[in-house]
């Protein structure tokens, strides 16, 4: 039997979804004032998945702004009955691995190349207080498979074979990758000396 | 021995859920021998780094890290440190700020032989022998040697030489330099490399995907396409010669702007143009899957199948 | 406690702390203007698309420098519309005022070069400058006249597309001359970057001296 705040939740969930909806007829009907509001929702959704897997401020920009461009795009091929975020994070997990397959193409060194050039220029908008959190650099220097399966699976809670859909690789990939970025961060988070012969 | 007042914060910090273990000071002076040794796990990663001099890794069957060498005069000390679980370990040549003319420092380690490997050195050398976990080795102007048995192994340098001996097993091989020459035997797999002026010279089994790139030094790969392989040679001045053993089902693709074709096998050049320089080649062999690109302007391109 | 079950311990506290993290982050600044720019933008129609090969070339044309996604614009529309504008000047490579010369200032015929890339590249090129002071001669020299090769290869193969203009490997392998120079700059970057501090690790700053 739901509780009384159970039952309102439900219907502030109901109307919200009711009002997407509406938002998003009327963008497939080409509003692009409804479409901006779409945007405002779900730029922070958005924008937070592609820069915990790019791990890069500016790329991230780009693949947001890709994946809301595309969103459009593609807004006559959208169902209004799922959910709009979802799509849009697909959208948004598929312009991130764009964005990384470019570029692996263009430089010839997954990842390295990435990770070397921001090495070098400090990015002035790392000054950002999100991105200081320990545990979200930590993840920023995970390899690519292993953080992006960490940040479907870990952050955004997919499950294992939603995220290996999203990501184009196969279920055991996936857990492997997991078990993997797991390890990696857990000894990235903590140091000690080596102080005496043999331990 | 002097000990810190106060716990040191390392890299990363500390997080809300994780507990962080202080770091103690660092060991050994400049001249003194370093005989170090500590458990670490068998799959774990070392990570090791050093000025001038070398560094000699060795994998090993024990679950330990050992470290032992000389520290070089004018190195400040050696740091050497592991994570709560060994799960990371680090070794460190430190030398004082605004250092100069240091002296070499050789370090000759041993780790669990399925260790994760990093090194980076500025003109040390670096040699791997019978490390089986993902290599990162990387140096300025010293050479780097090692051994690839079926991981993923990534060699950078600028003027430095790099040499792999693979086992014939399939890994992931990447290979960048500026000016430094590279060679790679029995290698197979993935098989990337980039240079401006160095001289590549590969010589691999089943290869499934390579980019090679380079601007004037020349680049020869001989090995066996994989039935759906991708391959993307592209050199500006130098020369490319491909070298195929085994089956070949690909599709070609081969043109120069002012270098010459030669091809052991396939249909004859042609002009790409009647009124311009250029000449290219393209034709399927086998029923082809795979896919063969060679690109240059000014160098010339050599195609054989044995 | 056995190391098991601390690791296992360790591992829900991971988790906790990653489900913790917020699943949006505020962009650092207002993207709707990027994106309402490129919603504004008519579809290609048939009789405008350029060329497959031009496609190709442009997508290969992502070059990462700095912390943005770069694009070096490689034509205008008079080119897709099959018109060449005039052959802009091939501008030799000019010393910079320190040492780096720049990459030829015209990005084949009728190019422009993009001023992000112009700012990142010089970025790059600024922080190398002053780490190759610390780079032993023999090796700062051979960097130096590799990176002299490279702008050689751009300058040939410009002069090159004068005399072909559009022609696809000549083309291609511009974008990857100019690709190659920005990746060999980071690369050296970061291979020289214990040479920026010494002390090596962050943590030694931190340390109380004795």
């Amino acid at each position: 039997m739901p509780r009384g705040g159970e039952v309102g939740d439900e219907l502030e969930r109901a109307r919200e979804a009711a009002a997407e909806r509406r938002l998003v007829v009327a963008a497939v009907g080409g509003s692009s004032a409804a479409f901006e509001e779409l945007y405002r929702r779900h730029a922070a959704r958005v924008y937070g998945l592609c820069l915990r897997m790019t791990g890069h401020v500016a790329t991230a920009e780009d693949c947001t702004q890709d994946a809301f461009v595309q969103a459009w795009r593609n807004l006559a091929r959208f169902e209004t009955r799922s959910a709009f975020g979802t799509w849009l994070h697909r959208i948004a997990v598929n312009a991130v691995l764009q964005h990384a397959r470019r570029r692996q193409e263009s430089l010839g060194a997954e990842d390295s190349a990435e990770r070397e050039v921001a090495d070098v220029l400090p990015d002035s908008s790392a000054a950002d207080p999100g991105r200081a959190r320990d545990l979200e650099a930590a993840i920023a220097s995970l390899p690519a498979g292993a953080r992006h399966v960490l940040v479907l699976v870990g952050v955004q809670g997919y499950s294992h074979e939603e995220a290996a859909q999203l990501l184009g690789i196969a279920v055991g990939t996936c857990k492997a990758q997991l078990h993997r970025a797991r390890a990696l961060l857990g000894a990235r988070l903590g140091m000690t000396e080596v102080k005496h012969g043999v331990e | 021995m002097k000990t810190a007042a106060s716990p040191v914060v390392r890299q990363f910090g500390t997080c809300a859920a994780i507990a962080l273990l202080a770091a103690m000071p660092a060991i050994a002076a400049a001249g003194s021998p370093i005989n170090k040794r500590t458990a670490a796990d068998p799959a774990g990663t070392v990570e090791i780094s050093n000025t001038a001099g070398s560094v000699v890794v060795t994998g090993w069957d024990r679950n330990e890290v050992e470290i032992k060498g000389e520290l070089g005069d004018g190195t400040e000390k050696l740091e050497f440190t592991k994570n709560e679980q060994a799960k990371l370990t680090r070794i460190k040549v430190i030398l004082p700020n605004r250092s100069y003319g240091v002296d070499d420092t050789d370090l000759v380690v041993k780790v669990p032989a399925g260790s994760t490997l990093s090194v980076n050195a500025v003109s040390a050398d670096i040699v791997v022998r019978g490390v089986g976990g993902t290599q990162r080795l990387q140096t300025v102007s010293g050479d780097v040697r090692t051994e690839a048995s079926g991981e993923d192994i990534e060699c950078r340098t600028v003027s430095g030489d790099v040499s792999i001996v693979g086992s014939g097993r399939k890994g992931l091989v990447s290979i960048t330099t500026v000016s430094g020459d590279a060679t790679a035997t029995q290698i197979a797999g993935e098989i990337n490399g980039h240079t401006v002026s160095g001289t590549f010279s590969f010589g691999a089994g089943e290869t499934s995907r390579s980019r090679l790139r380079s601007t004037s030094g020349d680049i020869s790969f001989a090995g066996q396409l994989a039935p759906d392989a991708r391959i993307d040679f592209e050199n500006i001045s130098g020369d490319v010669k491909l070298d195929l053993k085994g089956p070949v089902a690909a599709d070609f693709d081969v043109s120069t702007l002012n270098g010459e074709i030669r091809n052991c096998f396939g249909p004859k050049p042609s002009r790409t143009d009647e009124y311009a320089p250029g000449r290219e080649l393209r034709f399927a062999e086998g029923t082809g899957s795979g896919r063969v690109r060679v690109k240059t302007l000014n160098g010339d391109i050599g195609l054989c199948r044995k | 406690m056995g190391s098991n079950e601390r690791e296992a311990g360790a591992g829900d506290r991971l988790d906790a702390a990653l489900q913790a993290l917020p699943p949006g982050i505020d962009p650092g600044r207002d993207l709707w203007p990027g994106i309402a720019a490129r919603l504004e933008q008519a579809p290609v129609t048939a009789s405008r698309r350029p060329p497959a090969w031009l496609l190709q070339a442009a997508a290969a044309v992502v070059l990462i420098a700095g912390s943005s996604l770069l694009t070096a614009k490689l034509l205008d529309g008079d080119r897709a519309a099959g018109k060449m504008a005039e052959v802009a000047p091939i501008a030799g490579s000019t010393p910079g005022a320190d040492g780096i010369a720049t990459m030829p200032a015209s990005f084949g015929p009728a190019g422009r070069m993009d001023p992000e890339y112009v700012a990142a590249r010089r970025q790059l090129t600024s922080v190398l400058e002053s780490r190759m002071a610390r780079l032993p001669a023999s090796t700062r020299a051979k960097l130096e006249s590799n990176l002299a090769e490279l702008r050689r290869a751009a300058d040939e193969i410009n002069a090159a597309l004068a005399e072909q203009p559009g022609d696809p490997l000549l083309e291609e392998l511009l974008l990857k001359t100019y690709q190659d120079e920005l990746a060999v700059l980071a690369n050296v970057n970061q291979l020289t970057s214990s040479l920026a501090n010494a002390a090596a690790s962050p943590g030694d700053a931190k340390r109380m001296e004795l």
